[in-house]
Formats: C-alpha cells, structure tokens, sequence
C-alpha cells in the first residue's frame, strides 16, 4: 500500500478515537463547575490578552511572527471544524424532512444531492476539476448573483411604498438617494440636464461626489465611532467574562 | 457589427462537429436556473424553490470544499503529513531528503552533533506539532461534540478561544483604525484659507467642506449622545442637524446599494440576452 495512503488512514483513525476519548472525557466530566465554567474563561482571557500583547511587538520580531502564525493557525482551524457543525446540522435536518416526508420534502432532496455532488467533485478534484468548475461556473455563480440582483426588484418596491416627502427628514433621505443614483449613470446624467435652473449650475455627478465626500463620510464615521467605542466595551466584557452569553442558554 | 441582432438563436448544445459542448449545456442550465429564481418575482413556485435549495445545497458544499482545500489542509493536513515524513526519515537516518526547513535544521544539527541529542529532537519536535497542529484539532473535535448533548459542554473552549481572539483582535485594531485613525483625519486644517493670496475659490469651498465634515460629524455623535436630553440652545439644534446628516447618509447608502444591485441585474440580463439568446453581440 502507497505510504501517503496508510498515513492518511492513520490520520483518520487518530482523530475518530481522539474524537470518541473527548467524548468519553466530557460525559465524564460534565458536573465539573471549574471545567464548565472557569476553564473556558481563562482560554479566553488568555487568548484576548495575547492578541493585544501582539499589537505591542515590532512586527519585524520573531515573537511577532510566531504569535501571528499560530493564532492564525489555530483559529483556522477551529473555524473549518466549526464549519463542520454548520454542515452536520443542514444534512440531518434536511435527511429528517425527507424520512419523515414532511412537506416539501422533495426540494430537501434536491439540496442534498447538490450538497453531496459539489462536496464530492470538489474534494476528489480540488478546483482545478473539470466538474467542480462545470458546477461553480453554470450553477454556484449564477445562482448566487440572481439572488442578490432579485433584491433590485424589491429595494425598488420598498422605495416606492417608503419614500414620501412627508417631513423634512423624508425629503432628505430621498433627495440624497435619487441625486446618487442619477449622478451614477449616464442616463442620470441626461435627465438631470432636463431640470431648469438647478442643471445649469450643478453636475449631477459632481452633487452625488460632494454627497459621499462631505455628508456620507460625516454620518458613516459618526456611527463608525459610536459602534466600535460600544464594540470595544463588549469586547472588554468578554474577556473579562462578565459577559458569558456565547456560552449558550445554561450560563 | 449591428449592436441587436435581428432576431435571436439559443446557444446551441451541440458544437460544429456534432458533439455535446459542455460550454452549451453550462450556458442553458445557468439559463434555466437564472429564469427559475426570477420567476419568483410572479409568485413562489416549483421553478424558484428547486433553484433555491439547489443554490442552498451547492453553496454549502462550496463552502466546505472552499474551507478544506484553503485553510484544513494548508493547515492541518499537510503539515502533519509533511512533520511526519521527515520526521520518519530523520530517526531512521534514511538519505531520503527531509523537506521542511525546521526539520532540516534539526537533521543537521544531529548530524554534526552540534546541539542536542535525538531524544532532545523528539521533545520538541512533539511540542512543536503537539501546539501548532493537535491542540488546534482537539479544540475542533470539541467543537464537533456539540451534536452529542452530554458532551456539548466542551465546546465552550473553541468558542472561547474564537471570542477571546476575536475580541483581542477588535480591541486593538478597531481602538486603532475605527476611533484614532478617524478621529485624527477629522482634525483638518484650516490653515490655507488664513495664507491664501487673493479669493482663491478652490481653498474656500475646500475649506467650506471641510468645515462642514467636521461640524456634520460633531453634530449625528451629538445626536447618539443620550445622557442629557436635546434641548436647548446647543444640543437641541445640534442634535436635529445631525439627523440631517445621518438621513443624507441612509439616502446616500440606499442609493448606492441600489445601483450595486441594478448592476449585478444588467450583469444577467446580459448574460440572458448574449450568452444564452445570443441576441446582442
């Protein structure tokens, strides 16, 4: 057998028994209140302090780079295992819909099979696959970029219900939004010249640059500064564990 | 060459030796899927919900393929696999070449006798992969024990090491570049309205927007301020200008949201019409 092959094997084999000794340690060790509670905190503060301390070496140090790695490493890789429970949790509840023949069931089908061919032409292949290339170039990009343009239609149906000049406020927010969106396109740019007076002054584009120059950049960075100063504060609670929300509904 | 064709014809399936072309079959099934969701926009039917969990199901799988090929295996797989090839190569002194540069280091220092001893070498060799790659996978496999309910608890420590390095991380880059950074490009300087010769138009309207920047961003942070209620000669005026401003904004933000979308819509629509109909050239 080819050496890569039996190491592979091996590989899975370590994780499959390491994963079922965790399982078996944390049953065990459930009513634990320090391994519950306590130790998950401290991961956490030490993690967090480590992050700034970073922030204070000279990133042309060793230590710099060495922190830089292997947090980058670690968090790498707990998120792709995160990934996983994603995943689990799709497949079985859309394997159940299709047991239990719940309604609509034959749609769950379809999304399995799409899930289970994808996963299997792009593991097998990596992305240089003719068929995982075939299934992301006519299908995955596509689809994805129907789905964001459908929202055209409904932004412009919401705009039409929502947008009355019915205070000063309203009149704003509604002049900003069509002197952007005419000051984008050429066609903006030739019914803008139709407007009497106002036209012979001003440059439709120019207006919508001044816009995001002057007033956009004022508000994006007022609410910029309130929400990274309210970021930055729970960002503190966590570290220091008052707040324990991610824990889940227990804490 | 006429922008419109007169007249249109589909994208054939066949090529022009008679044989299935990939290209063609692409081109309809994206075609079919494409009108399947815009049919939505009539009403929810069996067009819109198969593209949809079709789309649902083939992201997910993207996305798995995307995390294993970029980060799983860089990360994880090679690595161990690579460690443990040089590693076997190293203790039974096989002339196999070693490829990693560490362990490189470590096979010549063994070799010239140098430092350490081969048990020194299995020390930190264990410590090395044991931090940078088991560690990390034990914490994954915790994270998968979330699906059994008595083992679930142990969890809590790969999603406190995410948050603890997620907030490490916000504290400082975001106290950096979101609070200082934006702080100090609000601090701007009027200085060349004082020096200019002349009406110089450009430094006053300049300084005319700079000025009004400046006084727009103290006036919406006026308007988030809840400790004193907005009245008076200050806060009160203040604070409705800067609802003003953060309105512009929202206007502005929509706008350009709009477009965006109106873009990725001529983007089908084109493919719909050129790609598939082969009706614009």
């Amino acid at each position: 057998m080819d050496k890569m092959a039996l190491f592979n094997g091996s590989l899975i084999v370590f994780f499959i028994v390491l994963f079922v000794l965790l399982i078996a340690i944390g049953q065990t060790l459930r009513t634990s209140l320090f391994l519950r509670r306590k130790l998950p905190l401290a991961f956490c503060f030490i993690m967090g302090v480590t992050m700034i301390f970073q922030f204070f070496i000279p990133p042309d140090n060793t230590l710099y780079k060495e922190i830089e790695d292997l947090s980058t490493k670690w968090i790498q890789i707990i998120s792709s295992f995160a990934l996983v429970i994603g995943l689990i949790s799709l497949v079985t509840m859309n394997f159940n819909k299709i047991t239990r023949k719940y309604e609509d069931w034959q749609y769950s089908a379809v999304l399995l099979a799409g899930f289970f061919i994808t996963v299997f032409y792009g593991l097998r292949d990596g992305f240089e696959g003719v068929q995982f290339d075939f299934i992301f170039n006519y299908m995955y990009v596509p689809m994805q970029s129907t789905m964001f343009s459908l929202l055209a239609f409904f932004v412009a149906s919401a705009a039409f219900r929502a947008f009355r000049a019915r205070s000063r406020e309203a009149t704003l927010l509604l002049t900003a939004a069509v002197i952007v969106m005419l000051g984008r396109v050429e066609l903006g740019s030739i019914l803008w010249s139709y407007i009497p007076v106002v036209s012979t002054y001003f440059d439709v584009s120019d207006l919508a640059q001044w816009i995001n120059k002057v007033f956009t950049t004022a508000g994006q960075r007022a609410i910029l500064l309130g929400a990274s100063l309210g970021y930055i504060a729970a960002s503190f609670k966590i570290l220091l564990g008052i707040e324990r929300s991610y824990f889940g509904s227990e804490e | 060459m006429p922008l419109f064709a007169l007249g249109f014809s589909f994208k054939p399936v066949f090529d022009a030796g008679g044989a299935v072309s990939t290209e063609g079959i692409g081109v309809w099934i994206a075609a079919i899927l494409t009108l399947g969701i815009y049919s939505f926009l009539y009403k929810d039917n069996f067009f819109y919900k198969f593209s949809e969990y079709l789309f649902v199901g083939v992201s997910a799988g993207y996305t798995l393929v995307l995390t294993f090929h970029k980060y799983l295996k860089p990360s994880l797989i090679e690595p161990l696999q690579e460690y443990s090839r040089d590693f076997y190569h190293i203790i039974t002194s096989s002339a196999a070449p070693v490829v990693n540069p560490w362990m490189l280091n470590w096979q010549t220092q063994l070799i010239d006798n140098k430092f350490g001893t081969q048990f020194h070498f299995i020390f930190w060799f264990s410590l090395k992969v044991f931090i940078f790659y088991i560690f990390p996978a034990i914490l994954g496999l915790m994270m998968i024990s979330r699906v059994i309910p008595n083992a679930a608890w142990l969890s809590r420590f790969p999603l406190a090491t995410i948050v603890g390095y997620g907030s490490g991380i916000v504290i400082v880059t975001t106290l950096h570049a979101s609070v200082l950074e934006q702080i100090k490009a609000s601090f701007v300087s009027f200085a060349p309205l004082f020096h200019m010769k002349g009406l110089d138009w450009s430094i006053i309207a300049q300084s005319a927007n700079d000025f009004l920047l400046v006084f727009g961003l103290c006036c919406a942070i006026i308007y988030f301020y809840f400790s004193a209620e907005h009245k008076g000669v200050i806060l009160g005026p203040a604070s409705h200008f800067g609802i003003w401003v953060l309105m512009i904004t929202f206007g502005a933000s929509f706008g350009y949201t709009v477009m965006a979308r109106i873009s990725l819509l001529i983007g089908r629509f084109q493919f719909l019409l050129s790609d598939w109909m082969q009706m614009v050239r």
